[in-house]
């Protein structure tokens, strides 16, 4: 059944192999515990590590080959953001955003504090980051575990749900344990390299 | 309760030979100032040539961090040994060498001289000839000091950049140079600090400048190792002490914005 991703690839560093094969759509939660290859199937969606083989194709699109700053995919773990920017700055950092989209995102993600980002907590970073993601309209957004560092985030990722099937981005939570409380499409376990399907 | 930590052999080992780098510098330092305190050594000469070499170190480490900056993040990131290995060759390679290439580069033996001079930009004893030396021989410093800034900044907040569309060149100015502006400009300073102390490349391509404003000016380590020829050692130490108190200034300069950087942290 076509879904809007789908993943088949294959990668190996050193000892451990990654082989990921799995179609979805929506918002995707996939966990698994240290070392199963979270990360790494992460950054190879983003296009930061390249695959050995295989295919990343988003609504009929083939990504696998395209560089990371044409593919629209965005990559956040807990250090991604602009730490000289404020936060305004950094909502507004591809200068081409809407200043009611900003609002908008600002008041469903409770971004209401001012500063540069390196002044904020860790889950202030993150949020302005997560916004600053979802303003750009990618195609998928990837979160490297960054749900524990961010108070209420699986309520805020489902306060997200509507804009996010409203510009068509798709986004896959990662974490080390199955969430209850997140609004999730597809539910996936990673273990050792290998991911299969959850029913929830 | 206090305790107070004894130095063990290796702090010992290291405060030695720190003493050793220091020993030279403080004999010319004492030596110049206190015991030859030589006129000449203060004279109007020797501050025009020390501006002399100011000014252009200033603009050759201004030039090599616009021209270097790129290589240094694309090295650090890439790691491309042979890039890394060419962007070294200026420091390996003793610097009479340097300046006898670039004479012989905008002589007229070769075309590219004979089409500088035909548009008047002859290179030999001028401001841009000795700016261009400078440059030359301090980039590695620069570019080693700036691929350690870049290597040691996590890459996420590029990655994210990328993400957002942005290509590396972009990301690597909107992103990496103002995250890293302080370390960078400390590697500028210091790169500054190579470009002053050079001697072997600008003795022969800008021995002496024949443009204004430094006409008949010679930078500072050619004209102190001119004084020692003709008046001895006492001019030349005066006139070197005067010069290291500079350098010294700039080093500490680029020390204390080092240290800014290294200091700031989030929350």
């Amino acid at each position: 059944m076509f879904k809007a991703l789908e993943v088949d690839i294959r990668k190996r560093l050193g000892e451990f192999e990654l082989k990921a094969s799995f179609n979805a759509e929506g918002m995707i939660h996939i966990f698994g515990v240290n070392g199963s290859g979270k990360t790494t199937l992460l950054k190879c969606l983003a296009g930061v590590i390249r695959v050995d083989s295989g295919t990343i194709v988003h609504n009929g699109i083939e990504l696998t080959a395209i560089p990371i700053e044409q593919r629209k995919v965005v990559y956040l773990d807990r250090l991604s953001f602009f730490p000289n920017l404020t936060v305004e700055e950094h909502l507004s950092f591809l200068r081409v955003t809407e200043v009611e989209e900003i609002d908008e995102i600002k008041r469903i993600m409770g971004i209401d504090y001012k500063g540069k980002l390196k002044n904020l907590s860790t889950g202030q970073k993150l949020k302005v980051s997560l916004a600053t993601s979802v303003l750009s309209h990618p195609r998928l957004i990837l979160l490297d575990e960054i749900s524990a560092n961010i108070s209420n985030a699986e309520s805020t990722l489902n306060d997200l749900v509507p804009i996010l099937r409203r510009q068509k981005t798709d986004m896959i939570n990662v974490a080390q344990e199955n969430s209850q409380t997140l609004e999730k499409n597809f539910t996936f376990n990673i273990v050792n390299g290998k991911i299969t399907g959850v029913e929830d | 309760m206090t305790s107070t930590k004894k130095p063990d052999g290796l702090t010992i080992f290291s405060i030695v030979v720190t003493i050793l780098i220091i020993i030279p510098i403080a004999f010319i330092l004492v030596y110049g100032f206190a015991v030859y305190h030589s006129s000449i050594g203060f004279s109007s000469i020797v501050f025009k040539s020390i501006a002399l070499t100011i000014f252009s170190s200033s603009i050759a480490a201004f030039i090599v961090f616009l021209l270097f900056t790129p290589l240094a993040y694309h090295i650090s990131r890439l790691s491309s040994s042979a890039m890394e290995t060419i962007s070294d060759i200026s420091a390996s390679i003793p610097h009479p060498i340097v300046g006898i290439a670039f004479l012989l580069i905008v002589s007229p033996l070769t075309p590219f001289g004979r089409f500088l001079i035909s548009i008047g930009l002859g290179l030999f004893d001028s401001i841009p000839g000795l700016v261009t030396a400078l440059a030359f021989v301090s980039a590695p410093v620069y570019i080693r000091a700036a691929q350690s800034v870049f290597s040691q900044n996590p890459s996420e907040p590029e990655i994210l950049a990328m993400g957002l569309g942005l290509s590396r060149i972009k990301t690597l100015y909107r992103v990496v140079v103002p995250n890293s502006a302080r370390l960078l400009l400390s590697a500028t300073l210091t790169s500054m600090s190579r470009a002053i102390s050079e001697f072997g490349s600008i003795a022969i391509i800008a021995y002496v400048i024949l443009q204004f404003p430094f006409a008949g000016v010679m930078p500072a380590s050619v004209l102190i190792y001119q004084f020692f020829g003709y008046y001895g050692l006492g001019p030349a130490v005066t006139a070197s002490a005067v010069m290291i108190l500079i350098s010294i200034i700039v080093l500490l300069i680029s020390r204390f914005i080092k240290g800014i950087g290294n200091n700031r942290s989030g929350v």
